[in-house]
């Protein structure tokens, strides 16, 4: 349907994913809750076999893949997507970005849209240390390298 | 636009690895092979070339500056400063080319424009600067000319700009190769602008990495081989495809692994290294401030151990590798317990070039024997990536050419 990457388009979608509790398309509170949404994405049997080429590594902050930023630059770029910056980062879809994510959505089984639906509303409203602590008990090899250990025990 | 002459010699059934070999202006290059770089201060590759083991090695030398707008502005302006300014830097590129091509490689210059926060500048720099950056890429010493290096461009006719500048210098001067840079981001224009660049006669090609890993980097490597395959078959000519901004290694800490080899699973021809600083809010390039953390490329399994994980293991069955000129002359405790980082890290530098330069003289012989892939694969650390290059590999329909 498109030339993006599975990467690229599952950003999108997530993007388009309705919040549970706005109804509305939420934009993504920053990198990393895109990372972790992303890595839950990658986790799912339902999405695994589409994101085969993509391997999430314990980083700094837990799971991460160096093609999240690879496909950051790509959306960016053909401003499908926006970065705004500030105190915290806010990734949301521009005008022609919600055109492309309304038709990715569209082609979409009920499962795959529940999924996304409850990976997003479940990570985006957590703040970024309960994103965190949430991904590391749950995922605790991912957290190997982190140098964030908790809300109050930062190294 | 001149062609060098490549002779493809072996061939990995599975990824796009191959092995060829390549004239340019009278050297002999053999890949898979690694580029090495001439920075201003401390041209550690340049040492490790002059090692015997490496003399009989003709690699790309690249000679990569990132100039900012205001430091070219500071040269082409009417005063006698401004010509002082120019005359400083066309010496200091001078230098660095001819101290490449007496160590018996193939110097490149690299010139990339940033904005004065040393962002890509993602533009085409006025007539004047242009004109000045071109002049500058287009001395003498310099064997093959690399289009100014400016981010990203979304319009082809920007593109055209700099490419109809090349031209006009080619009129007068034949003598060069050009190899064209593709941006690995912002994929739209990619086949535009490789053909525009085939159709000109371009027959070297870069993929600009942008500090991250090949796997990472996928979607676009494996776009610019189905491009240039097609084109290639076409007209049943060669290309040589390099890795710019490659990374030397992806991973942090227990993942840690080489990046620039496993360049040639994913069909680059030469891997050159990493010129600009890793973006992203994880980067994963771990900020060495102590001289237990500086890591040594161990080619068992491909991995990146640090010093201290290293004193670990020594004597357990897992014999260290400290088998590089470095070493000749001092142990891990002595390095370790040295106190500076400085000369650590110059240590650690000789030793991963080393033994990266011999992995990629191997891969030569096991691509030429058709078992290639086998031993990369045999690598813990890297075959995952090894993986993603077979897919890429797999999922063209038009494979590069012979």
């Amino acid at each position: 349907m498109s030339d993006l990457s599975p990467l690229e388009e599952l950003t999108l979608l997530l993007l388009e994913a309705p919040s549970r509790k706005s109804g509305g398309r939420d934009p993504i509170p920053g990198r990393t809750h895109l990372a972790k949404e992303l890595f839950l994405l990658w986790k799912s049997p339902v999405f695994a076999s589409q994101l085969k080429s993509v391997r999430f590594e314990p980083g700094r902050f837990g799971p991460w893949t160096e093609a999240i930023s690879v496909a950051m630059d790509e959306l960016v770029s053909r401003d499908l997507v926006s970065v705004s910056t500030g105190k915290a980062s806010v990734i949301r879809l521009t005008a022609g970005g919600a055109k492309t994510a309304e038709k990715l959505w569209i082609t979409l089984s009920p499962e795959r849209r529940a999924v996304l639906t409850d990976v997003k509303s479940n990570l985006n409203p957590l703040s970024t240390e309960g994103l965190l602590d949430r991904i590391y008990s749950a995922y605790p090899e991912y957290a190997v390298s982190s140098e964030w250990t908790g809300s109050r025990t930062p190294k | 636009m001149k062609a060098p002459t490549i002779e493809v010699t072996g061939k990995d059934p599975d990824s796009l690895a191959r092995s060829t070999s390549v004239k340019v202006n009278g050297n002999s290059l053999r890949t898979p092979e690694l580029a090495l770089e001439v920075p201003v201060r401390n041209p550690v590759g340049l040492e490790v070339l002059s090692q015997k083991e490496f003399l009989l090695r003709s690699p790309l030398m690249e000679v990569y500056r990132t100039l900012s707008i205001d430091r070219i502005n500071e040269c082409v302006g009417p005063s006698d400063a401004s010509a002082e300014a120019s005359r400083r830097l066309s010496s200091e590129v001078g230098a660095s080319l001819r101290k490449a091509a007496e160590r018996g490689g193939v110097p490149i210059l690299i010139l990339a424009l940033t904005d004065n926060n040393r962002n890509p500048l993602n533009a085409v720099p006025p007539r004047k600067e242009l004109d000045y950056i071109l002049d500058l890429l287009w001395r003498p010493e310099n064997k093959i000319v690399v289009p100014p290096v400016v981010g990203t461009l979304t319009k082809p006719e920007q593109y055209q700009t700099i490419l109809e500048g090349i031209q006009a210098r080619e009129e007068s001067i034949q003598e060069r190769f050009t190899m064209a840079v593709i941006p690995s981001t912002y994929r739209s224009i990619t086949e535009q602008l490789v053909g525009m660049y085939w159709k000109s006669g371009a027959r070297i090609f870069a993929v600009d990495l942008q500090a991250r890993g090949f796997a990472a980097n996928a979607p676009a490597i494996s776009l610019v081989h189905r491009i240039l395959g097609g084109l290639a078959n076409k007209s049943k000519e060669a290309f040589v495809l390099h890795a710019l901004n490659s990374r030397e290694r992806v991973g942090v800490r227990d993942s840690a692994r080489t990046n620039w080899l496993t360049g040639a699973a994913f069909g680059f021809d030469t891997v050159g290294a990493n010129h600009i600083p890793p973006r992203g809010f994880s980067s994963t390039s771990d900020p060495v401030e102590e001289v237990a953390k500086v890591s040594l490329f161990q080619s068992r399994d491909f991995g990146y151990y640090s010093l201290a994980e290293l004193r670990k293991r020594k004597g357990s069955r897992l014999d260290v590798e400290l088998d590089t000129f470095p070493f000749d002359s001092m142990t891990l405790d002595t390095l370790i317990k040295s106190a500076e980082p400085d000369r650590a890290r110059t240590a650690a530098k000789k030793h991963n070039i080393s033994k990266a330069l011999r992995e990629t003289k191997s891969f030569q012989a096991l691509l030429e024997a058709g078992r290639f892939g086998r031993y990369v694969h045999q690598k813990d650390r890297v075959m995952a990536d090894y993986e993603v290059a077979r897919e890429v590999g797999s999922g063209l329909k038009v494979k590069t050419i012979d």
